[in-house]
């Protein structure tokens, strides 16, 4: 617990919920009337600070939350998106899962406009990710790469100017 | 599909009517460009595969290093999955946003789901978006903002808090009821989400041009009413097309 993050000091009116390692509510201000939160109880700043096990079952959870609101408000689709990092929108340098419950004409549009690359930058990044993936993660077709040394220092860096 | 005529347009129909859930997944996957790319039949860039799924590279993606990540079986939305296979998915989305930092020396990363056309899927394929970020990017994930009062989020509490405790499982300490009683009439004006022009506008420039399912006309229903639409109507209407 952070006294002075937003997401450990929710206010009262705002949870929804609280099952399990996580606090579900909803945003003070939400994109949408539905909009649900889910918010690790413990303060973790980014995504690769979660353990992979609890994460997966995040996401199983994230589900059954846009399952309740296709349900309870008769929802035509919902969005699920992770802000990770300042860069992609975080705004409280806590972990927290956005669903999203959506209509037709809603007003809201998440999609991007996507950008060009030709064959050979195409390529040149499908190496350098495959490079990257751990040997555990591609037993069979990777040499055992030389994992660069990432400490949490280096990913947390960027949190640093989240106010 | 846009050149077939209209008597084989009905034929299809009926076709489709009269396929049992097996018979209609298996006609499915055939359609599907993604099962074809899963099978080895469609060229993609592979980054990642294990026994339950792929990452492939975005032909047509938000930021160089986009990623799908897909399961190799054919499911339209989320809901269709089991739970074991979204843990899957969900772990190796991690590990996969964990390598873009790494290999792309990315500042941030979105995970970015879609379910259903309205959400903004546009492949019938379920899939995981992996987005690696950079500062001012212009890639317009942002989540728009809205003040609504205390009350107006009680109201959404109510609505949606018995479905979200019974759905995981969880027991509801307290009753969520905590304002008076709202007549039905009261509550629609809530869940509707009728929104006057947001404050941030993004390009609203279509994705890709693949064949998806049409934008059917709906009928603005009153939604408090509309009870009978269920999860199996909207997978109907991702996989109808």
């Amino acid at each position: 617990m952070m006294t002075d993050c937003k997401l450990c000091s929710l206010e009262e009116y705002l949870k929804l919920i609280e099952h399990e390692e996580i606090t579900y509510a909803q945003p003070h201000k939400p994109a949408i009337p539905g909009h649900v939160l889910m918010i690790p109880k413990q303060h973790v700043a980014i995504i690769e600070q979660i353990p992979d096990e609890e994460f997966g079952k995040m996401m199983v959870q994230a589900n059954k939350v846009s399952m309740a609101l296709f349900e309870s408000l008769q929802a035509q689709g919902t969005n699920i998106i992770i802000q990770n990092g300042i860069s992609a929108g975080q705004k409280d340098p806590h972990v927290c899962v956005h669903v999203i419950p959506r209509r037709e004409e809603d007003g809201l549009n998440f999609l991007w406009v996507p950008k060009t690359l030709n064959e050979e930058e195409m390529s040149t990044i499908e190496l350098r990710i495959k490079e990257n993936l751990t040997v555990q993660l591609k037993p069979k077709e990777v040499e055992p790469p030389k994992p660069e040394k990432v400490t949490d220092d280096y990913l947390l860096k960027q949190l640093h100017r989240i106010p | 599909m846009a050149d077939m005529s209209p008597e084989q347009v009905e034929e299809l129909k009926e076709k489709l009517k009269n396929m049992s859930p097996e018979e209609l997944r298996e006609f499915q996957k055939k359609q599907c460009i993604f099962c074809h790319i899963v099978a080895g039949r469609a060229q993609a860039k592979k980054v990642y595969e294990d026994e339950h799924c792929i990452g492939i590279l975005d032909i047509n993606p938000a930021n160089p290093g986009h990623v799908l990540l897909l399961p190799k079986e054919h499911y339209a939305i989320m809901p269709q999955i089991p739970d074991k296979e979204i843990m899957h998915l969900g772990i190796t989305a991690k590990k996969l946003s964990h390598a873009l930092l790494r290999a792309l020396h990315a500042d941030g990363t979105n995970i970015f789901i879609a379910n259903g056309v309205v959400a903004g899927q546009k492949a019938q394929h379920f899939m995981i978006h992996i987005i690696p970020r950079k500062e001012h990017d212009e890639v317009g994930i942002d989540i728009p903002e809205k003040l609504l009062s205390k009350q107006q989020l009680q109201q959404v509490k109510q609505h949606i808090l018995p479905s979200i405790a019974k759905s995981l499982g969880a027991r509801l300490q307290e009753q969520p009821v905590a304002v008076e009683q709202v007549s039905p009439k009261e509550q629609s004006a809530v869940p509707a989400p009728r929104h006057e022009p947001r404050e941030v506008v993004i390009e609203d420039t279509p994705r890709k041009a693949q064949p998806k399912a049409p934008k059917k006309e709906h009928p603005k229903k009153d939604q408090t009413k509309d009870e009978d639409v269920t999860l199996d109507d909207i997978a109907d209407l991702l996989g109808g097309s």
